[in-house]
């Protein structure tokens, strides 16, 4: 199977200079068009049936507890908007899509799959900016981690979109382990 | 049917980690000391996924898809900056790719998925960092590997809709 280097260090590619030299010139542009990027097949999701109910639940209220989560440290450590409002975008986004596919049933079947408690009330801990980025990262990752576990309890297009969730907040963590 | 589904997600999949492994081996060069067994380390963990998606199509009895001889980069590494923006494009095609089987009725792939998608976005956002980008706050969408048509609940035959 031809595969770049295979059995070798990347920096001793046999065909790196080949590589280079059909990288670098307009042979590139005569190669036949090579798709790189998969196509998605995104699964229009149905609305959530009632087995799905405490997942979403479980779901919003998680986007919730993160919500609160940056708002708290948004506000005890301004200097660090530059990285959480771009990331506390990102979870009202979540929280606002996992609503739209929470349908909760009627009359009997009221509270079916649990209830969404309310956000809740977040103080940013103490020990500094370093403290409520460790804080962060800390929730950030057990919600990747349900989410992982969750995409086998609901249908294929809520599957695709807490995976979707699960790799964002993936990225999240990454991004404030950097800026720790 | 259904395992059509899960056969054509598993070949996509393979696509993008065939592309991955490509990929790594020509920007790996472009890069030196840490960074540069950060990618081989990252180069190995795609050639055994690779491997897994290929015995996964072949328990179902498929052909897996074969490499491309070359592919078509987005990113020409010429450097080492070039190479982790290459390195952080892969990665997300990644996330794209396994979006799919993400989807699939397999409750054991989707999870797999999922966790892979993980993976990709922050290695993509890791290598957006080594590459120099700046101040990096992590993906640049809050649904990465979705189009915005999969993210409202389909409206129901004699419905109201969403």
């Amino acid at each position: 199977m031809p595969e770049a280097g295979a059995g070798k260090g990347l920096s001793t590619l046999p065909g790196a200079l080949s590589r280079r030299s059909l990288l670098g010139g307009s042979a590139a542009l005569t190669l036949p068009a090579l798709p790189l990027l998969g196509g998605c097949r995104a699964v229009r999701p149905t609305k959530a049936d009632t087995s799905a109910l405490p997942v979403l639940v479980t779901a919003i209220t998680a986007e919730q507890d993160l919500v609160a989560r940056y708002q708290a440290a948004r506000s005890a450590h301004a200097g660090l908007a530059w990285l959480l409002d771009p990331v506390l975008a990102h979870h009202r986004s979540h929280l606002a899509v996992l609503r739209r596919h929470y349908v909760p049933g009627s009359g009997r079947r009221a509270g079916e799959g649990g209830k969404i408690p309310p956000s809740p009330q977040v103080t940013a801990p103490s020990g500094g900016a370093a403290a409520v980025l460790a804080d962060l990262r800390r929730a950030e990752t057990g919600a990747a981690a349900r989410l992982a576990a969750d995409v086998a309890k609901v249908d294929a297009g809520l599957a695709q979109v807490l995976a979707s969730i699960g790799a964002c907040e993936a990225g999240h963590v990454e991004a404030l382990g950097r800026a720790s | 049917m259904s395992e059509v589904t899960a056969v054509s997600a598993l070949q996509e999949a393979l696509k993008a980690e065939h592309a991955a492994v490509y990929g790594y081996g020509v920007l790996g060069a472009r890069l030196r000391g840490a960074t540069q067994d950060t990618a081989r380390t990252i180069w190995d963990d795609h050639r055994a996924q690779r491997d897994d998606l290929i015995t996964r199509l072949a328990a179902r009895g498929v052909r897996a898809v074969a490499a491309s001889p070359v592919y078509k980069l987005p990113v020409r590494p010429v450097s080492g900056r070039t190479a982790a923006q290459l390195a952080a494009a892969l990665e997300r095609a990644l996330v794209t790719a396994y979006t799919g089987l993400a989807g699939t009725p397999d409750p054991a792939l989707r999870t797999i998925a999922a966790r892979e998608m993980q993976q990709a976005m922050a290695r993509s956002v890791r290598w957006q960092a080594m590459s120099g980008a700046g101040r990096v706050t992590g993906p640049s969408s809050a649904f990465p590997g979705l189009p915005d048509s999969a993210l409202a609940p389909a409206p129901e035959p004699g419905g109201s809709g969403g």
